[in-house]
Formats: structure tokens, sequence, C-alpha cells
């Protein structure tokens, strides 16, 4: 795997980790709501449905590797 | 009494179904304890989907994370949030477990130590350690599952006898079925669970508040700051999120695997070709049995 490949497998996987771990703190306030949400839900929620998007990416990325 | 009788009555429809599906999908092949217990390495992509699916599926999803939520607020979102870490680590993990356990003819947690460091000493202290790390998840989700038999009984069934029924038949059921008839009940009830989870998350907030919306402007309104978490160290705060997210998200992508740990102990006392009582093994069925999960 070439090395902009291995970067790019390493940031969709550390993407979701860090924004549902070490990121959470900044995401935590109310505005803006959609729909009546706290931002912190969408944010989590997003990034529920992200993460598996990422890992997507990924598997095609080292299949074509 | 009517009431009890009906809810019952689904309830044993619903037992009685799995059951069948499980006999049924597993009758062919029990040959080998490998069969037995990590489906003879051979479950495809959407059984061992619905496998691990299960695993996060339990009386936990229906209780204890909706009390969470009820009782603490926005704390409760780390529930959400460990999943997808966990997945993210097992993405990378579990196609080494499985080739790893598929070479050296691994089928439960304790054998990867001995191989590895080639110790039935350390091999023996991971099935120990296992086996009795997992008795408060076990007394958990019983006494959830107990919650539920006495509520969907009305007080009608004991429930003590309710959960030593239900004890004596998931006992059974995986002896007589091991990981492949597990992994059928599966289909039934993760079917069940997320049809339940759907109705119950559009038909509750429509029914108490007229929709999400209202429904959570309403919370905001009758309890500030309930959706957004405590800052720093306070209790349930940011400082609990991050670290309770991280711990379980490692937890599970390590340990989750071991869930069903009740019933594959029981499978491991069957197989006589297995040295530990390894309440584990449900961590190398999973990983041991993907085969097509991509390789890293």
């Amino acid at each position: 795997m070439s090395r902009a490949k291995r970067l790019a497998v390493i940031g969709l996987a550390a993407m979701p980790a860090l924004a549902l771990t070490l990121a959470v703190p900044l995401a935590n306030r109310m505005e803006p709501t959609v729909g009546g949400a706290p931002f912190l839900l969408l944010w989590i929620v997003g990034w529920v449905v992200a993460t598996p998007i990422c890992l997507f990416g990924i598997s095609k990325l080292e299949r074509r590797a | 009494m009517t009431s009890a009788v009906i809810a019952l009555g689904l309830v044993a429809i619903v037992i009685v179904a799995a059951v069948t599906l499980g006999v049924v999908a597993a009758r062919a092949n029990l040959n080998s304890p490998t069969d037995f217990v990590v489906g003879g390495r051979a479950l495809g992509s959407v059984l061992l989907w619905l496998l691990l699916a299960g695993e996060i599926y339990t009386s936990f999803t229906f209780l204890g994370a909706a009390g969470y939520a009820y009782g603490l607020g926005a704390p409760a979102f780390y529930i959400l949030c460990y999943g997808p870490v966990a997945y993210i680590i097992g993405y990378f993990l579990t196609p080494k477990i499985r080739s790893v356990g598929a070479a050296f003819g691994m089928i439960t947690q304790p054998d990867i130590f001995r191989a590895r460091y080639g110790s039935s000493a350390l091999a023996g202290l991971a099935a120990l350690v296992g086996f009795f790390f997992l008795i408060p998840y076990i007394t958990l989700q019983l006494t959830g599952l107990q919650l539920l038999l006495s509520i969907a009984g009305y007080g009608l069934v004991e429930p003590y006898v309710a959960v030593a029924v239900a004890v004596a038949l998931i006992t059974g059921f995986v002896w007589a079925t091991g990981l492949r008839g597990t992994a059928w009940a599966s289909v039934l009830k993760d079917t069940l669970v997320l049809a339940a989870a759907i109705f119950a998350g559009v038909a509750l907030p429509l029914h108490a508040a007229g929709g999400w919306s209202a429904m959570l402007r309403a919370v905001s309104a009758s309890h500030p700051g309930w959706l957004t978490l405590a800052p720093g160290a306070s209790p349930h705060g940011v400082a609990w999120f991050v670290t309770s997210v991280l711990v379980s998200a490692a937890a599970s992508s390590c340990g989750r695997l071991q869930r069903r740990r009740f019933s594959a102990r029981r499978a491991a006392m069957r197989c006589g070709a297995m040295r530990y009582c390894c309440p584990c093994i449900v961590f190398s069925s999973c990983s041991c049995s993907s085969r097509d999960l991509p390789r890293c």
C-alpha cells in the first residue's frame, strides 16, 4: 500500500474515532438545534452514520491496494 | 389475567419460533467442536453480521439504555458513541484474529494465549478471568430478563420461576444447536428488536408529545441542560463521558465478543475436546467464523 493510501486509511479510521471520543467536549452544546435536537445529539448521530461510510472507504482503498 | 395470558402467549410463540429456527438451521452439521463453537468457521457475511448485531441488542437495549436516558439525559448518548469506536477497532483486529484462529485451529480465547505465549497456565488464567468477570454481566442480563418476564406476565408468574425457566431454555438451546443455531435465532430476535425499537422510537414521542421535535423541545424546556453534558469532572460530565466511551469501546472490541458467555460456557462443556470452560468463545467464534470479512 502506498504511503498516501496508508495515510488515507489512518485518517478515515481516526476521524470518527476521535469525533466520538476526544472531540465530544467541543460538541457539547445545545445550539444550533435542528428540529429541537441539541447539537451534541446531532454531532453524535451524524458520526454514528458516518462511521460505516468511513469503514467502507477504507475497505475500498485496501481492496485496490 | 387475559392480558397476561396474551402477553405470555406471545412470548411463548417467539421462543418456540426461535428454537425451531435454530434447531432446523443447526441440525445439519454439528460433528466437531469447531462446527459447534465457531460454526465450522464458515459463517457467511450476512449471518455473521446478524450474530454481531445480536451481541449489541440485549435486554440492556430496552431496559438499561432507556432507563439511563430517562434518568440522566445526555450521558446516555455514550451508548451511541462506543459502538462505532469499537467497530473501527474491530475492523482492523477481527480479520487478523480470524486468520490466526483458523491457522492454529483455535476456538476459544484462551487458545490464543496458549498458542502465543506457549503457556497453559496463562491460558487457564485467561479462562478464569473471562469466567469471573462475566458473572456481573450475566447477573445484569438475567435481571433484565426477569423484569421483562414479570412485566409481560403482569405479575402472574413468579419472577424467580420465570428466570429459572428462561435459563434452562437458553442453556438447553445452545447445548443443542451451537453457534450456528444461536446465529439463526439472532435473525428472528434482531428483526423483532429492530421492529420494536423503531416502533417505540416513532410511536412513543408521537403519543407522548406529538413528535420528535416536540418531545425534544418539551424536554429541554422542562429540564434545561438535560440534553447536554455537565462540564468537566462533574458526575456524568464531559470527562466521565469521554472516558466511558473509551473504556466501553476498548472492552467491546475485545470483550464484547465474549458476550454470549452463558451459553458459550455450556457449549464448551459439551465439547470434550475443549480444555477450558471458557465463557469467551464468542470472542473467537465471531472472529474465527468471519470468513468474509475484509482482510488487512
